[in-house]
């Protein structure tokens, strides 16, 4: 398997302070990784520098085995990004944001219409080719950007938040196009902080905090080596968490415990390693 | 009235295409590239795009160009009708191009400076408004002590107006100027230039 | 040749408000225009 993306001993400082600390991770080709980590984390950071808008202070940053600082030029036409913001032209239509970004990236006017018509179709904005930016929905905005990134046929995507604020049907439209473009070969790499969208979308998850990353494998492995099974048991009003490999040693412990109400055995999730690996919760 | 033998109409129309020429030149290509970066955040979209940042910067400063061109031309033809003393020949084009060209730029360059919009309106109001009053558009400096006339020089609209004036009233042609415009075309072009590569950082 | 791509986005963009454009970049040309003719001939 080739690497998609490389990072090794990546650092940025800004004004003095560590947004990102020493954060090395590959992430296959055709896999759909996912950093998970609070706002603030250094997720977006990471895809700046990622998408060349940042230098980094110190380390590597790969596309496709190019140098991001060193190969702009390279790296730039590898990669399709989804940004978290809504970046479109609000004063152009979808198809005119479509054939923009197009021209920008050099396909020739035959490829051009053939790829538009495609996308719109892939994204289910045929019917809202010719509406204004400013005129069309936050699901539909989101999907006509997704439309625009795929444009030049990138073999990297990124998407930065790509469901925050939309509702649950919009959602999970977008997670299936996620899956749709993965399941013929783009590699994704996405950021969230929404745990769900980590566990159900994502073959890999990083997990980031304060710049550094404290874990990486699929959600099943974090929560193997954390524990199978969570136990919460209520003392004082605070709850407390303890993990264990398998239900037998769980139900032994639970039954050792005394004068603890509120006792609930269940299966670990990828919550229970966020917290346990910063001492947080995610959306905190 | 009439200043150096001209009538002040005639006089005054040159000066006039040169301060349309600079607002629209510097509101087209900033304006539109302030809002672009800070409002609609679309900027980005065209750092990611593989295009060289000269193509980008040009591309950019063009829109200023065509922007200023079309309004002094719409000027132009009505201010015609009231002063057809007005001559339009290859001096005036060539002026009337580096005008927009030199306040398009001079419009990138405080675009990419500014982090707000509001230092976008500063920059107009401290940079742009003097110059429309000082920038020899509405009198001559024929007439102006030097120390004044020196200080107004320093003004890119002083040069563009008295070229724009020269070459529409046929007198004797500023050449250096023209130079001068050439060399703040430069200043700018270089500098916004130089401001990109540093927003990467 | 990219350069014209910005330029042509621009342009599909002032095509929708032209008429708009046009009007609000000439009105003070235009006042100037007026101003310093009448209000020095009146003098």
């Amino acid at each position: 398997m080739n690497k998609a993306i490389e990072l090794i001993g990546l650092a940025k400082e800004y004004c003095g302070k560590r947004v990102i600390d020493d954060l090395s991770l590959e992430v296959e080709e055709g896999e759909i990784f996912g950093f998970l980590g609070p706002n603030g984390a250094g997720k977006s950071t990471a895809i700046r520098i990622l998408t060349t808008l940042t230098k980094p202070t110190a380390g590597r940053a790969l596309i496709n085995g190019f140098d991001v600082a060193k190969q702009p030029h390279m790296v730039k036409s590898q990669f399709g990004i989804v940004q978290q913001h809504l970046s479109l032209n609000r004063e152009l239509t979808v198809r005119e944001n479509l054939e923009l970004h197009a021209r920008l990236h050099h396909l020739s006017k035959w490829d051009r219409d053939r790829r538009i018509d495609e996308l719109l179709d892939f994204v289910d904005l045929t019917g809202f080719a010719h509406q204004l930016i400013d005129k069309i929905s936050g699901g539909m905005k989101r999907r006509a950007m997704i439309a625009r990134a795929l444009i030049h046929r990138p073999r990297i995507l990124f998407l930065d938040e790509p469901t925050v604020g939309l509702d649950a049907q919009s959602r999970r439209r977008v997670w299936d196009l996620i899956r749709g473009m993965n399941t013929e070969g783009t590699t994704v790499f996405l950021t969230t902080h929404y745990i769900d969208e980590a566990e159900m979308l994502c073959h890999r998850v990083g997990i980031i905090h304060q710049g550094r990353s404290m874990a990486i494998g699929s959600a099943d492995q974090l929560r193997r080596n954390l524990g199978e099974i969570a136990v919460e048991s209520k003392k004082d009003g605070r709850t407390r968490y303890c993990y264990f490999p398998d239900k037998e040693t769980a139900s032994k412990f639970v039954l050792e415990m005394k004068a603890a109400d509120g006792v609930v055995m269940r299966q670990s999730n990828l919550e229970d390693v966020f917290i346990e690996l910063t001492g947080r919760r995610v959306e905190e | 009235m009439s200043v150096n033998g001209t009538g002040y109409l005639e006089f005054v129309v040159p000066g006039i295409i040169a301060l349309t020429a600079m607002t629209t030149s510097f509101n087209g290509a900033g304006t539109r590239l302030n809002t672009d970066r800070l409002f609609f955040r679309s900027f980005d979209e065209c750092l990611m795009a593989p295009i060289s940042s000269l193509s980008l910067l040009a591309g950019k400063a063009i829109i200023g160009v065509y922007r200023g061109l079309v309004s002094s031309i719409a000027f132009l033809l009505v201010a015609m009708l009231i002063a057809p003393g007005i001559h339009i020949g290859p001096l005036f084009v060539l002026s009337l191009l580096l005008t927009c060209l030199i306040f398009s730029f001079l419009g990138v360059l405080a675009a990419l400076l500014a982090s707000t919009h509001e230092d976008m309106a500063t920059f107009s109001s401290l940079i742009l408004l003097p110059m429309t009053f000082l920038g020899g558009t509405f009198f001559s400096l024929s007439q102006l002590p030097l120390a004044l006339k020196m200080a107004l020089y320093l003004l890119p609209l002083t040069h563009c107006s008295m070229c724009l004036r020269a070459a529409a009233l046929g007198g004797s042609f500023p050449w250096w100027s023209l130079m001068g415009m050439a060399a703040f075309l430069l200043a700018f072009s270089l500098a916004s230039m130089a401001v990109l590569k540093r927003l990467s950082v | 040749m990219d350069a014209y791509t910005i330029v042509w986005s621009d342009m599909m963009m002032l095509r929708r408000r032209f008429a708009k454009y046009l009007l609000t970049t000439l009105l003070s040309p235009l006042l100037y225009l007026w101003l310093l003719d009448g209000g020095l001939a009146g003098a």
